[in-house]
């Protein structure tokens, strides 16, 4: 098996100090590897989006062992940490595009941050990745005339369009019917299967549960292997 | 590059996107930058009408006073005969004499007293390079005749068109010394122009003046010097100046020119005026691009987290805040120059001062308010420490 993605041991987090303190991750051990679809459930308040933002470099936990994309997180500076980031992909619940750029160029500003940026090149990406998410006449539009499930679809070719060893979705349907969502969730998976990439999509939505490859149940902070 | 085309095509986008938001502070901005540009007109009218006289002598060299401070009201004379002295120097073609003494009409259709000036010039001599002088100036040896400033102020609109319409006008001067009203005969007109401190002014003889206002002629207020040709103005300025003796000061004609301009800049409350007042519109322009930048920050909060955690680095947002502040100093620019235009010239044509803008002071305000959007960004930038990815997570 090759290396995983990412390498989580024993790993522990809190918020707060002194008797404010609580713990809200405890003795995480997990590894990611390429080709999982994995959903995280649970719960809510069960430490779902805390381990998310640890897996995208946004946080360095307090205890424990996170090697992310074959780098130990701890003692990264921040443009180190910049390079790591543009190597992971977020979904959020919202769809937060930027609101005065168009479509295509909200998919676009994803590639302009890369260190071998190419006009040309990303346009023609960017344009392929609409049309892979289904929205291939849609470039030119403002993205407010798009309606709720469109604009995740954005947010979704956003995410990948830079083939990011790693997606991270929080809750990315809970803003969206049940057939937008289904939607949404289905293209993260047929848009990663094949590809070395990991996803891991934190959520509610029990409809979804069909499409993922592998089921991590979180309780407290604790994680279960579903 | 393609990251900063990046940075001002946001910048760009999201400033038009809360176009509508920010106007009343564009606005602001605007006004700012044309209270400015209009501080500057009124200056270079003040400092243009301070030197429309010392423009139009016809000397290489000036001799003053030791006491000289400016060409206001009635400057302090030298001895006339350190002038002839300094005919005697090597290199000097030939020396003239102007008398400048304030004194006061009485205006023919009010009654009101007016400020004049009363310059004295020998007709024969090369005193104004002035082209209506040059050619009316032989009239002045008639006793009592003067020639009108026709942009003197509008009081004295009814002489110039006397003037213009009888070819002469009479006007009584006030002399405390006589018993009668010395009065002048007005047979001609010519051009130079207003001052702050002065309401016009009258060219006489030096005669007249003497038999007017009883000022001796050996009194002379400015000394002009012209050179022979090849001459170096700096040698043969510090030459007549090692023969005088202290007795008048020598200048060439540039150092003269910036004397006069810098008393204004600097030594009389009215330049201070204009560069506080000038300082004020900074201020109160940064404020204003400040608030445009900060409403920019505070609606793009969330979007700029997203930018930070697609791997793009605090700077790159800096450099949208900064592109913004450039973009609000350039669009708010013109609206002002159009305006400040405006203002300007009706000023001038109320006032007939010099009131306008050169395109220096025009680069100057532009720069300024380039300045002005360098502070605000530097503070609005301050605010971008708030962008953070964590607060993207519901
Ligand atoms: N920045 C924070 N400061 C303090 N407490 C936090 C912070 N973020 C999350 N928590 C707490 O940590 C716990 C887990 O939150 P979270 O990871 O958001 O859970 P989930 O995503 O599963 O709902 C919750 O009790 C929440 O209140
Ligand atoms: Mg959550």
């Amino acid at each position: 098996m090759t290396a995983p993605l990412a390498a989580l041991r024993d790993i522990g987090h809190g918020f707060g100090s002194g008797a404010q303190r609580r713990a809200v991750l405890r003795g995480i051990t997990l590894d990611l590897h390429a080709g999982e679809f994995v959903a995280l459930t649970g719960p809510s308040g069960s430490g779902k989006t805390t381990l998310l933002t640890l897996l995208g470099a946004l946080r360095v936990p307090e205890e424990g062992d996170l090697r992310l994309l074959g780098q130990d997180l701890r003692g990264l500076d921040a443009r180190a940490l910049g390079a790591l980031r543009r190597r992971i992909g977020f979904v959020f619940q919202r769809h937060h595009l930027l609101r005065s750029l168009s479509v295509l160029e909200n998919v676009e500003a994803a590639l302009h941050g890369q260190p071998d940026a190419d006009p040309a090149r990303d346009r023609a990406a960017a344009l392929a990745m609409l049309e892979a998410v289904g929205l291939g006449g849609r470039g030119a539009d403002s993205t407010a005339r798009l309606s709720g499930g469109e604009q995740q679809r954005v947010a979704v070719a956003r995410a990948l369009v830079r083939r990011p060893a790693l997606v991270l979705a929080d809750e990315p349907t809970a803003s969206l019917d049940g057939r937008s969502g289904r939607a949404v969730v289905s293209l993260l998976a047929d848009l990663t299967r094949g590809r070395d990439c990991a996803v891991v999509m934190g959520t509610h939505d029990e409809r979804c549960l069909d499409l993922v490859t592998r089921r991590l149940h979180m309780e407290d902070g604790v994680l279960k292997q579903g | 590059m393609a990251l900063a085309r990046f940075a001002a095509l946001l910048a760009f986008r999201q400033l038009r996107h809360r176009a509508l938001a920010s106007l009343a502070a564009l606005a602001g901005v605007a006004v700012a930058v044309m209270l400015m540009l209009v501080q500057v007109g009124f200056r270079n009218g003040l400092y243009d009408s301070a030197l429309a006289l010392p423009r139009a002598l016809a000397a290489d060299l000036v001799l003053v006073s030791p006491g000289y401070r400016a060409l206001t009201f009635s400057p302090p004379w030298f001895p006339r005969a350190a002038l002839r002295d300094a005919a005697g120097v090597a290199g000097v073609a030939e020396t003239a004499s102007l008398y400048a003494y304030s004194s006061q009409v009485r205006s023919p259709e009010t009654g009101a007293n007016l400020s004049v000036w009363l310059l004295g010039i020998d007709p024969a001599a090369r005193v104004l390079d002035l082209p209506e002088v040059v050619a009316a100036q032989r009239a002045l040896s008639v006793p009592e005749t003067a020639l009108l400033d026709r942009l003197s102020r509008q009081e004295f609109r009814a002489v110039v068109d006397q003037v213009t319409r009888e070819g002469l006008a009479r006007l009584p001067i006030y002399a405390p010394s006589a018993d009668l009203a010395p009065v002048v005969t007005v047979r001609g007109l010519f051009t130079l122009g207003p001052s702050f401190t002065i309401d016009g002014a009258l060219l006489v003889s030096d005669l007249t003046l003497h038999a007017t206002l009883g000022v001796p002629l050996d009194r002379v207020s400015i000394g002009l010097v012209r050179l022979e040709p090849g001459a170096r103005p700096d040698a043969v300025a510090a030459a007549i100046a090692a023969r005088i003796e202290g007795r008048a000061r020598v200048m060439t004609r540039a150092a003269y020119q910036e004397e006069e301009r810098h008393f204004y800049a600097s030594r009389t409350p009215i330049g201070v005026i204009f560069n506080v007042g000038l300082l004020v519109g900074v201020a109160v322009g940064v404020v204003f691009i400040l608030q445009v930048l900060n409403g920019l920050v505070d609606a793009n909060l969330p979007e700029y987290a997203v930018l930070l955690a697609q791997g793009y680095r605090p700077a790159f947002l800096a450099a949208v805040v900064a592109q913004a502040a450039v973009a609000i100093a350039l669009v708010t620019y013109l609206p002002a120059l159009g305006l400040a235009l405006g203002v300007t010239g009706a000023a001038s044509g109320i006032t007939r001062l010099p009131i306008g803008l050169h395109p220096g002071d025009m680069a100057m305000v532009l720069a300024l308010s380039l300045g002005m959007a360098a502070v605000a960004a530097g503070l609005a930038m301050l605010r971008l420490r708030r962008a953070d990815p964590l607060e993207l997570f519901g």
